[in-house]
This record gives C-alpha cells, structure tokens and sequence, in this order.
C-alpha cells in the first residue's frame, strides 16, 4: 500500500489498527531527492557541528591566551585513549558493514554488526569511566582549572553523543525483526541514519582526540 | 555526483545490487586501514614532543584527513544530493566563524596590552590583563 493511500486509509477511520504513515520514509521526496529522515539527521548534524564548534572556539580562546596550559601527555592517558580512537574507528566501520548487510538482504549478519557497534559503544564508555575515575583519584575536577574544565565538558559532552548512538543502536537491534519484515527498506534507512550520527561522533572524537590529548 | 549514483536506486540513493555493495564494503575496509595507520601516525608523532605551533599543524593536517576519509566514504558525502552539499556549505562557513574569532582575538589580546606575553610559559608570569589595564577593556567583549 502506498504511503498516500495508507494515510487516506487510516484517516478515515476504516481501521483503527492502521498507523498513519509517515510519507518519504524509503521513497526520495521529488523537490529534495533524499528521504526525509536522511535530510532531517543532516540538519541535525549540522547544529551539532556548531554544538561542537562552539567548544573547540572555546578551547582556542582560553588556551591561546592562557600563560600556561599544559601539554596533553602531562596530565591524560594517551594509551586509553588511542585504544578508544582505535575502537571508536572499528565501530564505525561495524555501522556501515550493518548497513551494507543489510542492503544485501542479510538481517542476521547486519543485527550481528549493530551488535558489536553496540559492543563498541559499551568499551568505549568503560574505557572514559576508567580515565574519569583515575583523573577523580587524583582531585582532578573540572573546577581544578581551565584544562580540565575544557577535558571534562568536551569529553562528557561526546560521551553522551556516545551514549545516545548506544540508546538508538538497542533499539534498533530490539526492534530489528519486526521492522525488517514489515519494511525493509525503512529499516535499512532507520540504520544508515543512525550509521550518520555515529560517524559524526567518530568525527569529532578524532579531533577531540589529538586536541586534547596530544597537544 | 557521479554517473554511477545518479543511476542509482530511487529508493534511498544508493545501488543496491550485490556487486555494488560488495564493492562498497572493501572501500569502507580499505578507508578503515588508512584511518587506522593516520591514528598510529598521529600519535607516534606527539610522541617526539615537538614545539607546540608545529605540532598543532602537523595534529590538524592528520586529523582533517581522517576526518575527510569519515564525511567522504562513511558518511557517503562523496556521492551525495546537492541539498545536502548546500547545507553543508552554511555548515562550513559559520564553524569557520566560531574558529576565526577566539584566534583573532588572541592577536588582539597581544596588540591591546603590551605587558601580556603570550609565550611566557613561567607560572609567575600569569597576569591579568583586565585588571592591569583597566582603562583598555577588550573591545570585543562587553564584560569580562
């Protein structure tokens, strides 16, 4: 049934258990050339660009006027977090493998993908919950000064983006079975939507990474 | 956009056939290598501690490229609809602004009060520049 004629369909009320169909879920609208969902996350992206920026200027400005600001490796773990940027990459490419799969008409490798993407996001969040620890350990607060000010809001910041792909990726993994049958295309975009969001998290954790650690 | 995705599946803009996908799914490997030795690079490098302007430099380039190989193939922005492209272009030029500002401020800070050194790395060396030049407020801030 077609997205219009759904809609019609369940506007009338002739069946209450039809949902109403969100129209350019798979299909590219006309004037856009692109499903609606894909444009919105680019949208999206785009505030968070500037979400991002806003921090990396602050950054610039405190420490180009700073008198001391101490060099990366003096005060953070580069091993973590190199594991972490190794880990944070593989995930990445886990996402669009999913994706991949998924176009191929393989559910069980895609949900086994979104799996270890999942996986990804849990390491990639112990490992942060062992570097917070330690910097605790060692009074090290975002009140202690501007450098860890900037460490804690930057990285918790991206830790929660991290937490957020985590959230969506359950869900779709929950929810896999019952929307690939019922629309697999619309699954297949729900997956490269999200696969969008989780490279843009990528993105800034590699220059979060060498902005704050190896600088 | 290439001829190849413009010939591509109406459904959500990509090529769908087995061949094409597979195709797909060595680039993304190939683009994980090149992320993967870029990281080993990068941090090899801070491992020499060199001064702070190069290594800043040579940390950018690194980390642009990356980032570049991210947008272009695992973002799919390589073969992308114009809309977005547009979108994007708005994106660039504001992030840009939010990066020009604190930078040019910072020359600012140097021109406006001649007793603030920059480089001077000595804990001692930590003035305030308001509150010695109080007369000279920063222009481009309306407090401090």
């Amino acid at each position: 049934m077609t997205a219009h004629a759904e809609s019609l369909h369940a506007v009338e009320g002739h069946d209450a258990h039809h949902e109403i169909e969100i129209p350019y879920t798979v299909h590219a609208r006309p004037d856009t050339g692109l499903y609606n969902g894909k444009l919105g996350i680019w949208l999206f992206l785009a505030s968070e660009v500037m979400l991002f920026g806003a921090l990396f200027s602050t950054l610039i400005l405190l420490r180009t006027s700073a008198p001391t600001w101490p060099r990366g490796w003096e005060e953070l773990n580069i091993t973590l977090a190199t594991i972490n940027t190794f880990n944070l990459i593989a995930s990445s490419v886990t996402v669009v493998l999913a994706w991949a799969n998924l176009r191929l008409g393989n559910l069980k490798r895609g949900k086994l993908f979104l799996g270890i993407t999942l996986l990804c996001g849990f390491i990639f969040m112990g490992i942060k919950a062992v570097e917070y620890a330690s910097k605790f350990q060692h009074h090290h607060y975002p009140s202690t000064n501007n450098f860890f000010a900037t460490y804690f809001v930057m990285t918790g910041l991206h830790g929660l983006h991290v937490l957020g792909g985590m959230v969506v990726f359950t869900y779709l993994l929950l929810t896999a079975d019952k929307w690939y049958a019922k629309n697999r295309d619309q699954f297949t975009n729900r997956v490269e939507v999200t696969g969008l969001y989780w490279h843009f998290v990528d993105l800034v954790w590699i220059f979060l990474f060498p902005t704050l650690y190896l600088l | 956009m290439t001829e190849h995705a413009e010939h591509a599946d109406h459904h959500h803009g990509h090529d769908d056939s087995p061949e094409a996908v597979k195709k797909e799914i060595r680039k993304y490997l190939y683009v994980f290598y090149a992320l993967a030795v870029l990281t080993g690079v990068t941090v090899w490098i801070s491992t020499f501690h060199l001064p702070i302007h190069t290594a800043v430099i040579i940390a950018l380039v690194v980390a642009v490229t990356k980032g570049s190989l991210v947008a272009a193939f695992f973002m799919h922005l390589i073969s992308e609809r114009k809309l977005i492209y547009a979108v994007l272009v708005l994106t660039v030029f504001f992030f840009g602004m939010l990066m020009w500002g604190p930078w040019h401020h910072r020359y600012d800070a140097e021109r406006e009060w001649p007793g603030y050194d920059l480089h001077a790395a000595k804990p001692g060396a930590a003035a305030e520049p308001a509150e010695q030049h109080p007369q000279q407020p920063d222009k481009s801030h309306k407090s401090h």
